[in-house]
């Protein structure tokens, strides 16, 4: 062990001593008031504005069945280019309106479906990787902005 | 009766890693919350200390966690010198050597109290890249590659960052005395 090194395992015993030679930290007298507040405040909360692991498990089987079913509905009724939406749900008259309006979102989107894959279909590779390469461009230049900024504001202070 | 027990070790522990009254307080309350929930297993176990304490790190060490991520982002960026060389041969002689004599003087010259505020400052002062690894190291008994896992960063980055706080610390309380 060369002298800088012995040095150094002087300094880390002496930090220890005076480190460790302090006084520990109290906390403060209420503290166990403010956790037993919080806890009754939490018993207060009703059990669906709780995280859903906290729920009633029947609420949590519901919850889960609700999530499947909504996904399911949406893969099987997601806009066909060339569907019409009585070919995907029968619509008794008194769901004729929010029918109509859900035909024309269904339209909108596959209108909006198809004018995207003209749009990738018309455009040259070269111009795809010019956007991806002035993308990348871009990212690169604000990371090193913010690094460039970092050390200047922040690494200083911290040596 | 189990929280009085406890609370001043997780208190204290908040409250060197975080650097902050309040925030150690608001650790606080949120480790005896997950006792709470677990206390049922809890207060059968012998180590609840330890899990208490274990606890209190890591929601301390997460409340840190957006300046760590960033501190380990950057550190990656500087010159080889300054974050992977050997920490000791990055302090010069003179520097450890005025280091000893402050700390030997506050270890005697001073009224407890008085010792006890001055430290407190002093590690108060420290950036969280310094205080954290060296109440890590120090307070908590955590090897420079446990410091390494926790922290995410490589150990010659831990071993680096403690060297300085230790120098830094000293210069502190040296500017006190």
């Amino acid at each position: 062990m060369d002298d800088q090194s012995a040095q150094a395992t002087a300094l880390e015993q002496r930090v220890n001593r005076v480190l460790n030679g302090t006084a520990a930290f109290k906390a403060p007298p209420d503290l166990h008031l403010q956790v037993l507040a919080r806890i009754e405040r939490g018993a207060q909360v009703p059990w669906w504005r709780r995280r859903v692991p906290e729920w009633p498990r029947p609420a949590q089987l519901l919850f889960g069945l609700t999530g499947v079913a909504t996904a399911a509905a949406l893969v099987l009724l997601r806009p066909a280019r060339h569907a019409t939406l009585g070919t995907v749900l029968p619509h008794p008259a008194v769901l004729q309106r929010p029918a109509a309006d859900l035909h024309t979102t269904l339209n909108l989107l596959a209108a909006f479906d198809r004018l995207l894959d003209a749009l990738v279909g018309s455009l040259s590779n070269g111009v795809w990787y010019g956007a991806l390469a002035l993308c990348a461009a871009g990212y690169v230049g604000l990371f090193f902005l913010f690094a460039l900024g970092y050390r200047l504001i922040q690494t200083p202070a911290a040596r | 009766m189990f929280m009085r027990d406890y609370q001043d070790m997780v208190f204290a522990s908040a409250r060197r890693l975080t650097g902050s009254d309040a925030t150690a307080q608001d650790i606080t309350q949120d480790v005896f919350l997950k006792a709470w929930e677990h206390f049922a297993n809890l207060r059968e176990r012998v180590g609840a200390g330890g899990w208490l304490k274990t606890v209190t790190l890591r929601l301390s060490l997460n409340h840190l966690g957006r300046y760590r991520r960033r501190w380990r982002l950057f550190s990656e960026l500087l010159p080889a010198g300054e974050a992977g060389s050997d920490p000791d041969q990055e302090a010069t002689a003179p520097e450890i050597e005025a280091a000893l004599g402050s700390l030997d003087s506050i270890s005697t010259g001073l009224e407890h109290a008085e010792r006890d505020a001055r430290v407190r400052g002093a590690l108060s002062q420290l950036p969280d890249a310094q205080r954290v690894p060296l109440v890590l190291f120090h307070f908590e008994e955590r090897s420079y590659q446990q410091i390494a896992q926790d922290l995410d960063v490589s150990v010659a980055k831990v071993k680096t960052d403690i060297l300085r706080g230790r120098l830094a610390l000293a210069k502190h309380l040296q500017a006190g005395v």
